[in-house]
């Protein structure tokens, strides 16, 4: 009974900060006695409504929308009519409204989210401005251009009041849920791989994030809350048209709101919307017109300013100044040390190798592999094998074609026809990456790909996350991985800020984070020190101890003679030679393809 | 990590902190001696050049009032809200009732900022004058504290259906079901409201429709509309349009050659300078229904020439639209009506206005009083108006409708010169 | 009839020459230095309404101002290149996308705070002059434009095969690291891309003057027009956008005689998800071309 207690004191004392938010945001309200600024405030809280939605798709997601308004016209039109034709509460159609904004999310985003950046954006405007056309064109159902307004029936079950306190308590709801839904998401696994995708979508593949289905439950969230507003507005307003409400400028609002706030972050839209609103609305008031375009201007100059300066946004950049500050007057609590890492020989990222005891003693085999890449083959006739528990060494000049088998079997690209075959199960052709992350291909890339703007333990989670849901697990997993490779002290680093070295280690634990059976690792040692690489041949070891099996690619031959139970040796796309090193250095077709004709030794 | 949490909480408060205390701050409107109307009109935006001529009638409704005392002896004053879209006419109409704690709004020349306006005047019970804005269903609402003073765009329709598609045949001696009309329109309410209703009138008296089309107004290029029109010969050409499609349409139909009998504008577009001013001497012949120029009657606007010697007088300068004196007749009987009402009591407006009944002359335009009730389908319309329709002719828009407002000399012309006959 | 559709054909291509003519800066500025610039349209408006101004105040003619134009405005799109687009090269590259989309914003409403909203449309003597083929008429001023698009085509492709600097700019457009390997400047090329871009879209917008009017948002109707244009055409390709341009300008004139001119935006815009998702390529570009640079 008293620990119940306790851990909900301990809850409590915790988030005191946001208590008093939450009592703060219940009483504000009553306080506001003119309706004007009841208009402003609800402005305020809508604005940054729409900017969290924005953001779960734009921010965290990294896709850039602007054609947002489709889903806020959406949710806007359909409440509308149906509360206009079939007298059908808003509550509900805004209901009936997200679920439609959701599908259309779909429709959209699963064609569309193959473009990147900016092809992505002006496919989200083109699409809004059908919407918008076509709302016009179809009269018959929509009103067309003239609008819709919506017939004066107060109460609740119409959602149409007369007194402004009432709708601001129910933005008021909306807006501690898009947080509480923000909040949420960045906890939680999904959070993290939608992070991951945003800063490196193929290195978020190959460690196990399903890449297209993150973006689309990103999307359908965002396009859920969208409509909700849009549906909000047209109850508040009691007037909705086609240019208002699949509004071009709407939606480039909201995504510089989030822009400016600082995009990726729960109270960076908020920010924004609390600069942008009190400036459009003190602006108009004040000059009345005069300056039409003032305000819009001055956020233009300031998304470059902060594009250019801030690039994290501005509320990035007041922590930064706060949080040393507050330092000083020590307000803050400090920090509770974490425990000390349990350390253990069979951790449970090895235990999945290990447990393979039983299993095939090939790990990974292929046949007569082809892959041309227009008229250039870059993998031809290749058969290999691998044993379980070995470490092997990829070695060949640049352009052999060693990446390229990397990228086959990692299901990265398809090969033209052959076999591949891992533990037991035939896996040609298998795409996306995250798929065979999962059967426990893990891989790192020959240009290092960190998630740069996120912690060294995020980045590791993200790996832990193909195995567990959870993120305390995930957590605790990345803990003992990042202990294991040696970059516990460096946890709550940037990613970006580490030395190459580091940032390779934090690759490598990513991919072992995701319990591999079978490790690529694609030139780990370029760049490195020789310190450095010595430390990188002792953690390799130590990998192929806990039972998973090693492919390296490597220019670094003494270090990957010295490692490899046996060397594969590549060239123009096919093995021209295979063994032990020992065997392999001899071999005259490796001389000659390496050093040329006149070091062979007869 | 948690005291990362912290600071985001702190500043989160501390702007909720400056929210609160702007939030108290009240605004406090000092009681003067002034009677404070507000003006809700596009003062900027891509209707600013309408909305400030609005304004100019307005003015001088409110300057020469003024001269004379003002209403219950109070100087009338304006308080400007800036229409520049539609929710922008909501925040505005929020503005001025909230904050600037006015009792009537003026307005508001376009129909879509009218009609999104005139509902949160209509839910604060705040009278919405509307002198300008014609699309039809401002009034259709059974909307209580709306009043509008011009007719609506139905009549506006008619008024130039009537002359494209029945007295123009007549004088060119054209069976009417032989008499191809084509009618084309922006496609915001504007244009569909009116272009619906012109529909309506030509099937009506057994005109041929061979084409009815709406483009966006923003259109850069009519060719294709144009060519399309050609294909359809039409006698009569009725087009809705705002004024940058009024100039492209004019000179894209001279360079594509396309020619018609007779060609009448609905309002707008096609009844100010500005088209002249584009085009030239390519304006005579246009027919255009619509407020009225200062060519008209005097004998039938009677407050024609007091409203000229005004408006030179506070704008220095000529009349270069329709739209300050039409508009200036609306703000003229809203004053009647304060001052029979006694106060600028919205209730005790309603009543007034809704007493009222003058007949045809009562207003400086010429037009009569009788507003509808509430319960009626067209509540708040002042039925007694009808649009009158003018000619471009040597340069001067000429009114040619109602026979009464023509002034002397003044003669309809009809065909409508060929292009390459000019 | 077969003469109004020959009409409506004609249309479309001096339709399709305009668009081409705005579409150049575009694709050429995304080709050398791999960024979208969002604000490409405004520096058309900006063209236009110094045209504008020009002939209104001075009343110099729109198809002589832009002598003094262009240059100008090659020099404003080298600054743009060093103050904005330089600083911003190696950062990821959203803050690229949301720099220029900033400046986009800002210039558009710089331009509605100086200007107002109000269409500006100037009166030239030609204006309204048409040559006549048989029953065909054909606008003049459109037709200067059209001729202008094609000179410059040519012109553009002379200069990337012949000069140092052009085939420097196709060398930087092909392999950024082998063209710095060879000593290419690469800052200077990109300057010089941003340049000509930026001056090219300059004189579209004068130009146009003759035929549309100037208003502060007419830039990013037609960036969107423009962004149509060069993903159908291929990014970076010069002949692309020429090509592209033609095939909306002749889709816009069909749709709009054929279906309804409500509906003639609705289809490019179709046109250009579709293009975007199955070809994304365009007709003439490289293929992966639009996914290099964004990663």
């Amino acid at each position: 009974m008293s620990e119940g207690k306790n851990k909900t004191i301990k809850l409590l004392k915790a988030n005191i900060y946001y208590i008093f938010i939450v009592i703060i945001l219940c009483v504000l309200p009553l306080f506001v006695r003119n309706p004007y600024y009841a208009h402003i405030f609800i402005m305020f809280f809508s604005y940054a409504f729409l900017a969290m939605a924005w953001n779960i798709i734009g921010g965290y997601g990294g896709q850039l929308s602007l054609g947002h308004s489709i889903f806020y016209g959406l949710g806007a039109y359909t409440s509308t009519l149906l509360f206009v034709h079939f007298d059908l509460s808003p509550w509900l159609g805004m209901l009936v409204g997200g679920i439609l904004a959701i599908s259309i999310s779909v429709a959209i985003g699963y064609p569309c989210f193959r473009l990147h950046g900016p092809f992505f954006a002006m496919s989200t405007l083109a699409v809004c401005e059908v919407f918008r056309i076509l709302t016009v064109y179809f009269s018959d159902l929509t009103e067309g251009s003239i609008g819709i307004s919506i017939p004066i029936r107060f109460g609740l079950k119409n959602m149409i009041f007369e007194h402004k306190i009432t709708y601001l308590y129910i933005i008021i709801g909306f807006f501690s849920l898009a947080v509480l839904v923000s909040k949420l998401i960045e906890k939680s696994k999904f959070g993290y791989q939608l992070i991951a995708l945003r800063e490196d979508e193929d290195a978020a593949e190959s460690s196990g994030v399903d890449v297209t289905r993150t973006k689309l439950k990103a999307i359908m969230i965002s396009a859920f809350l969208t409509a909700m507003a849009g549906s909000f507005h047209a109850q508040y307003a009691l007037y909705i048209d086609p240019s208002g409400e699949f509004s071009i400028l709407l939606s480039v609002l909201m995504a510089v709101m989030a822009i400016l706030g600082g995009v990726g972050t729960v109270f960076g839209p908020i920010l924004g919307a609390a600069l942008l609103v009190p400036l459009q609305e003190i602006l108009r008031g004040q000059l009345g017109g005069q300056l039409h375009g003032l305000h819009l201007f001055i956020y233009g100059v300031l998304v470059i300013i902060v594009v250019m300066f801030l690039p994290h946004g501005i509320f990035e950049w007041l922590k930064g100044w706060i949080l040393p500050w507050l330092n000083k007057l020590q307000i803050l609590t400090p920090e509770m040390p974490e425990g000390e890492r349990a350390r253990e020989d069979l951790v449970a990222w090895g235990r999945a190798a290990r447990d393979m005891s039983h299993e095939d003693e090939v790990i990974l085999r292929t046949r007569d592999l082809w892959k041309s890449f227009g008229g250039l083959v870059a993998i031809r006739n290749l058969d290999v094998d691998i044993r379980r528990g070995e470490i092997i060494g990829l070695i060949g000049p640049n352009g052999a074609g060693k990446t390229t088998l990397f990228d086959l079997i990692s299901g990265i690209i398809k090969p033209d026809s052959g076999v591949v075959e891992y533990n037991g199960s035939n896996i040609t052709g298998i795409r996306p990456a995250h798929k065979l992350c999962h059967r426990g291909i893990g891989r790192t890339f020959q240009i290092v790909k960190p998630f740069g703007n996120i912690t060294v333990l995020k980045n590791v989670m993200v790996g832990a996350f193909a195995r567990e849901g959870a993120e305390e697990k995930a957590r605790e997993e990345a803990l003992e991985v990042l202990d294991f490779v040696g970059l516990y002290p460096k946890k709550d680093n940037l990613a970006k800020s580490l030395t190459i070295g580091d940032r390779k280690r934090v690759e490598l634990a990513r991919a072992l984070a995701t319990r591999p059976k079978l490790l690529l690792l694609d030139e780990t040692m370029a760049g490195l020190n020789p310190k450095e690489i010595g430390e990188a041949l002792v953690l390799i070891q130590k990998i192929r101890e806990h039972g998973i099996t090693v492919i390296l690619i490597e220019h670094v031959m003494h270090a990957i003679m010295n490692l490899s139970d046996r060397v594969i040796i590549m060239h123009h796309g096919e093995k021209i030679a295979e063994g032990t090193p020992r065997e392999v250095a001899s071999d005259e077709r490796v001389i000659k393809a390496y050093l040329g004709e006149e070091y062979v030794v007869i | 990590m948690k005291g990362c949490k912290h600071i985001q909480a702190k500043v989160i408060l501390g702007f909720f902190m400056l929210f609160i205390s702007i939030a108290l701050m009240a605004s406090v409107s000092q009681a003067k001696e002034v009677v404070k109307i507000g003006v809700l009109l596009p003062f900027s935006g891509p209707l600013a050049y309408e909305g400030g001529e609005v304004f100019k009638g307005f003015e001088v409704a409110r300057v020469e009032q003024n001269e004379k005392g003002g209403l219950f002896g109070k100087q009338i004053e304006f308080v400007k809200g800036d229409a520049v879209d539609a929710k922008a006419a909501v925040s505005e109409a929020e503005r001025l009732i909230t904050v600037e704690g006015v009792k009537i709004i003026m307005g508001t020349f376009s129909s879509v900022r009218a009609f999104a306006a005139t509902t949160v005047a209509e839910r604060n019970k705040v009278i919405y004058w509307e002198t300008g804005a014609v699309a039809d269903k401002i009034t259709g609402r059974g909307y209580k504290y709306v009043f509008r003073n011009e007719a609506p765009a139905s009549k506006l329709a008619r008024a130039a259906a009537r002359f494209g598609a029945v007295v123009a045949p007549e004088m060119l001696d054209i069976p009417i079901n032989q008499f191809r009309v084509a009618v084309i329109g922006e496609d915001s309410s504007y244009g569909k409201s009116v272009s619906e209703t012109v529909k309506t009138v030509v099937n009506e008296v057994g005109a041929k429709l061979v084409a009815y089309e709406f483009y966006d107004a923003n259109i850069k290029d009519l060719s294709s509309l144009i060519l399309r029109l050609k294909v359809k010969r039409p006698d009569a050409l009725i087009p809705t349009c705002y004024v940058n499609d009024a100039i492209l349409l004019h000179r894209q139909m001279k360079q594509l050659d396309l020619n018609v009998k007779v060609f009448v504008g609905t309002g707008v577009g096609h009844n100010t300078g500005k088209l002249r001013d584009a085009v030239g001497d390519d304006i005579n012949g246009v027919i255009c229904s619509g407020w009225p120029s200062t060519t008209i009657n005097p004998a039938y606007a009677k407050g024609l020439p007091g409203f000229v010697s005004v408006y030179k007088k506070v704008w220095k300068g000529e009349i270069e639209s329709p739209h300050p004196f039409g508009n200036y007749s609306g703000a003229w009987l809203l004053w009647r009506v304060i001052e029979r009402a006694g106060s600028t009591d919205p209730e005790a407006i309603r009543k007034a206005a809704l007493a009222m009944d003058e007949p045809e002359g009562y207003q400086p335009i010429g037009w009569g009083v009788w507003f509808a009730g509430s319960d009626k389908p067209n509540a708040g319309q002042n039925i007694r108006p009808d649009w009158f329709v003018e000619q471009w002719q040597n340069g001067r828009l000429n009114t040619i409708w109602p026979p009464k407002a023509m002034a002397k000399g003044i003669k309809v012309m009809i065909p409508f010169p060929k292009w390459k006959e000019r | 009839m077969l003469e109004i559709i020959l009409q409506v054909a004609i249309n479309g291509l001096l339709l399709g020459g305009i668009y081409a003519l705005v579409a150049i800066g575009l694709t050429l500025i995304f080709g050398v230095v791999r960024v979208i610039n969002f604000a490409q349209g405004e520096f058309l408006m900006i063209g236009m309404y110094a045209a504008f101004w020009l002939s209104h105040l001075l009343g110099i003619d729109p198809y002589f101002s832009f002598l003094i134009i262009t240059p100008l405005l090659f020099l404003v799109g080298i600054m743009m290149q060093k103050v904005i687009i330089k600083p911003l090269l190696n950062a990821p590259s959203l803050a690229l996308i949301f720099a220029t989309f900033g400046l986009s914003i800002a210039l558009q409403n710089g331009a509605l705070l100086l200007w107002k909203a109000d269409h500006r449309a100037i009166q030239t003597s030609y204006s309204n002059s048409v040559l006549l083929l048989g029953n065909l008429i054909i606008s003049v001023p459109r037709l200067v434009i059209f001729a202008v698009a094609v000179a410059i085509v040519i012109g553009l492709f002379l200069f990337l095969q012949r000069t140092y600097w052009g085939k420097a700019m196709t060398a930087v457009a092909q392999d950024r690291e082998a063209a710095m390997l060879m000593g290419v400047d690469i800052h200077k090329v990109y300057m010089l891309a941003f340049g000509l871009g930026i001056g090219l879209e300059a004189l579209a917008g004068v130009l146009l003057m003759p035929v549309y009017s100037a208003y502060p948002t007419i830039g990013f109707q037609f960036c969107i027009i423009a962004f149509v244009i060069v993903v159908l055409g291929g990014m970076g390709n010069i002949f692309g956008a020429f090509l592209g341009g033609l095939i909306i300008g002749l889709v816009e004139a069909f749709s709009g005689f054929f279906i309804s001119p409500q509906l003639q935006a609705a289809l490019y815009y179709v046109i250009f998800v579709i293009v975007l998702v199955i070809r994304p390529q365009g007709l003439l570009g490289m293929v992966g071309a639009q996914e290099m640079g964004f990663k």
